[in-house]
């Protein structure tokens, strides 16, 4: 059940037709359901306040219902709405702290989980998981952002660079040398257990 | 073997979806006759496809939570009878992540438009889906018919594949296949709906229901065909309409603008009292005929009919039974109602509600005559 509300179970297109077209209100709390961790946590990566983070999201989701008579205006929603997250990430933080200054990539901190992840605590992490982890964790926050959107938020490499004003080649090369970090961390002989 | 940074580029581009068919076969290539390396991949592979649960319950509270914002600007979501839905969230915002508060709030979630949509014919139409390679997956071969499904106290307004606007009354159900619009465009109906049909005379509007068939070619009507109701009603606004019984299929009925075809329902004719309930034009039950009535002005000069007064969000009825009304009065405040006294069921009643609650509805009924009432859980006794 709590799985259907993933970012990687729900059709974002499906939904934003249901609610284009039928007004429908389950489609967009569906759609909420779907996105909501996954953007609260984009925020946050920018914000550093859940508080803040939460504010965005549901501001930036407010404006979807507001323009759902011509949401299928929108090509690609799921990208539209990481671009919407990320600029009122930007304009909040902006007026939160009255400097001019622009967040860059550099300061983002990136976290893999967010509140409303649940790792399942009924299983143990496995030893491997646990140095993926690591490993990930470890990497440049570009990189590792750049790993966050693709796996846990199921990017498109073009979608990833249009978000982050970067081209397709560099999240291509990002990716690359991230899981390659991750194998020579797995490659490592294991250490033993304390 | 780590030093290949190719096999973790193609890795890379297979895991996001992203990789071509050669690169996925290069990639098989270049791991095949290396075991480790291989190994490797698919652990990070596994690694990749795993996700953690969501916090359903945390979504909950954020989402009631969003709700209320969007009720602050004026947004509200779920049924309009319904006004003091959230009250019960506590405006200390930063409480509202304890488990606790959200398993209460989760009670007293909205008790939404539950819409079904099976939208399989979507993936084929959509622009969207070609960008999207996940979704091309999902077209299914079976043919299922499009639903939807409104519950009680609440109503939906659904746009056709024709462009044709109905508007789903609470406790109903329409759906239609995929060949809508081949050569007719038929849908089927249990409940109420008012149609808007947009006009095509080379595709005649065919509406199934229980009892009868509706066909049009662009007009706007109204038909209420609940199982338990006791009649029957197609009210015709403009246009032209042509009703035919299952049960004599030979016979056409036209229906002129400003017109209902009232026609017994012949589910409940053990209740009926034919005499007491609708003026007959004709008695002779095989044709279930009842009447051919003019539609009823809410007020005299008033251009909303009582019949279609649902539409602008308003629950109205002139001299029906009381037994009939409770039935209307269930379907808009989702609620049962009990009669412990019989003959407070053939009271005649009139009533125009808008945003009422059901307790001032009931008290306003009450007014002009003498019944009392008890509202305990979502069960309403008339004594």
């Amino acid at each position: 059940m709590a799985n259907d509300a993933h970012i990687l179970n729900c059709n974002i297109a499906e939904l934003q037709y249901q609610i284009a077209s039928y007004e429908d209100e389950v489609a967009y709390k569906k759609l909420f359901y779907c996105v909501f961790p996954s953007l609260q946590n984009h925020a946050f990566a920018i914000l550093h306040s859940r508080q803040l983070a939460e504010e965005v999201v549901s501001d930036v989701l407010i404006e979807v219902w507001k323009k759902r008579a011509t949401l299928m205006e929108i090509e690609n929603l799921k990208l539209y709405l990481f671009v919407s997250v990320r600029n009122g990430a930007l304009k909040k933080l902006q007026q939160e702290k009255k400097t001019n200054k622009n967040a860059s990539i550099q300061d983002l901190q990136i976290e893999l989980i967010s509140d409303y992840l649940q790792p399942d605590e009924t299983i143990q992490l496995s030893e491997t998981s646990r140095q993926i982890n690591e490993a990930v964790q470890q990497l440049p926050p570009q990189c590792k952002l750049i790993y966050k959107l693709a796996k846990e938020d199921r990017l498109k490499y073009r979608d990833i660079a249009s978000l982050l004003q970067i081209s397709v080649k560099t999240i291509d090369n990002q990716l690359a040398i991230a899981l390659k970090k991750l194998a020579e961390k797995l490659s490592l002989p294991r250490k033993q257990k304390k | 073997m780590l030093k290949n940074d190719r096999i973790w580029q193609l890795l890379a581009r297979k895991l996001s979806n992203e990789a071509t068919q050669a690169e996925l076969d290069e990639l098989s290539a270049l791991l095949k006759n290396d075991e480790a390396t291989a190994s490797i991949a698919h652990t990070i592979e596994e690694h990749w496809n795993t996700n953690p649960d969501i916090d359903i319950e945390f979504l909950d509270a954020t989402y009631l939570l969003h709700l209320k914002r969007m009720q602050e600007q004026g947004l509200i979501m779920g049924t309009p009878h319904q006004p003091d839905l959230f009250l019960e969230v506590p405006d200390n915002t930063g409480k509202v992540h304890t488990k606790k508060i959200k398993k209460l709030l989760f009670a007293t979630a909205l008790p939404l438009v539950a819409i079904i949509i099976l939208l399989s014919w979507f993936f084929l139409h959509t622009p969207l889906s070609k960008t999207n390679q996940v979704s091309g997956n999902l077209v299914k071969a079976v043919e299922l018919p499009n639903e939807i499904v409104t519950k009680n106290a609440s109503k939906t307004k659904i746009v056709l594949p024709d462009g044709s606007v109905v508007w789903l009354n609470a406790d109903t159900k329409l759906w239609y296949y995929k060949s809508f619009g081949n050569t007719l465009r038929e849908v089927y109906l249990n409940g109420e709906a008012f149609f808007d049909v947009t006009k095509n005379p080379a595709k005649p509007f065919v509406i199934h229901t229980k009892l009868l068939d509706i066909k049009v070619l662009g007009t706007q009507f109204n038909v209420r065909s609940y199982p338990n109701d006791k009649t029957i009603e197609t009210s015709l606004v403009r246009g032209l309409v042509q009703v035919t019984l299952h049960s004599r299929p030979d016979e056409k009925y036209f229906l002129k603008p400003n017109e209902k075809l009232v026609v017994l329902n012949t589910n409940t004719i053990d209740s009926l009292n034919v005499q007491k309930q609708v003026p007959a034009i004709s008695k002779n039950l095989d044709d279930n005929i009842v009447a051919i009535k003019n539609l009823t002005p809410l007020q005299s000069n008033d251009s909303i009919k009582i019949e279609t007064a649902w539409t602008k969000n308003r629950l109205c009825f002139t001299d029906e039974n009381f037994e009939e009304v409770a039935h209307q009065l269930e379907r808009w405040y989702d609620v049962q109602i009990v009669f412990k006294n019989n003959k407070y069921k053939d009271i005649r009643l009139n009533g125009s509600f808008v945003n009422e609650t059901l307790t001032q509805a009931l008290d306003a009924l009450k007014f002009s005559t003498n019944f009392h009432y008890d509202i305990k859980d979502k069960t309403v006794t008339i004594y």
